[in-house]
């Protein structure tokens, strides 16, 4: 009984969703979908880093920084219902007039009603083939709150450019941050911006 | 690692920016413009690389003001090296920073 009551204050002293964190590949590009409630513990505003946790060594994948819901690529509906996992709330059997239908597939699931959370995408360029886990840390914590796995695929590009620790941060020649967290830039924006530079130059040497 | 990378990045960038400026500065000095893109880009390569982005994470701002900001610091190094005028030292990093630019778009 005590080790009960031990287990389920311990259950309630988590007073917020962990984060979600799901991996789409396309090619050797990487989509991590890093998904925060405000209320999330961790959530919105506290600093989260990605490491990539397979293959090993880990090596971060994205620097820690704090997501901000001004800062969200989408927004996404979730249960209200994660306290579900620890027994202490109904079930839509029990109260379906309680229930929601969160995720618009007609079915009243969600047991306690749905609640929005910020979704934010984060594009890793270029990523070497095989399976390649990643997962969310508290910056200076060395326990994972949530992990995503994905195959990916060789489409024969070369990634020399992953980062060697939390300090480097380096450009690669396509346009991708070296941690690659911002999406790459359209080559077409690049090559405007290249020959912006160059007219510039240009106008100058004539005025000269 | 990282040097693996950055290494043929600056060298390509001195590929191309040492003969662009002199041949854009050929009348000005027969050796200096290389020399100050030499300095330059020893100067400023590593700082738009290694400095810059722990500043600025968003990917167009980072390439927008980093690259203003060696078009301008090479500015200054082509004015003060080759003794030439602002307008002149300004085209001149404009334009061979363009042409490293996109040779690593290209590339």
């Amino acid at each position: 009984m005590f080790w009960t009551l031990v287990l389920l204050n311990l259950a309630s002293a988590n007073d917020g969703p962990s984060p979600r964190l799901h991996a789409e590949a396309a090619g050797q590009t990487v989509t991590l979908k890093l998904e925060l409630h405000e209320a999330g513990e961790p959530g919105l505003g506290e600093e989260l880093e990605i490491l990539r946790t397979d293959p090993t060594p880990e090596e971060t994948a994205v620097k820690g920084r704090a997501y901000e819901s001004s800062d969200a690529d989408y927004e996404t509906d979730y249960c209200k219902n994660w306290e579900l996992d620890s027994g202490l709330d109904w079930t839509c059997d029990e109260s379906p007039e309680l229930c929601e239908d969160c995720d618009g597939d007609g079915v009243n699931e969600c047991a306690r009603g749905c609640e929005t959370w910020q979704g934010f995408d984060l594009t890793l360029a270029c990523v070497e083939p095989g399976s390649t886990s990643y997962e969310v840390r508290e910056v200076a914590n060395t326990w994972g709150v949530a992990q995503a796995s994905i195959e990916v695929e060789d489409e024969g590009r070369d990634c020399a450019m992953e980062m060697a620790d939390d300090d480097d941060f380096v450009p690669e020649g396509d346009g991708c941050l070296g941690n690659c967290a911002t999406a790459p830039a359209p080559r077409g924006g690049q090559l405007l911006l290249g020959l912006l530079m160059g007219l510039a130059g240009w106008f100058s040497l004539r005025r000269d | 690692m990282v040097f693996d990378a950055w290494l043929p990045s600056f060298g390509l960038t001195l590929a191309v920016e040492l003969p662009a400026a002199a041949l854009l500065m050929r009348r000005d000095h027969p050796w200096k413009p290389a020399l100050a893109a030499g300095l330059g880009t020893a100067l400023t390569h590593p700082l738009l690389w290694f400095a810059w982005p722990q500043v600025v994470s968003d990917y167009w701002l980072y390439i927008a003001t980093g690259e203003a900001g060696v078009v301008l610091l090479e500015t200054v190094v082509y004015r003060n090296l080759v003794g030439v005028g602002w307008a002149r030292a300004f085209g001149v990093a404009a334009i061979v920073n363009a042409a490293s630019y996109l040779a690593g778009v290209m590339i």
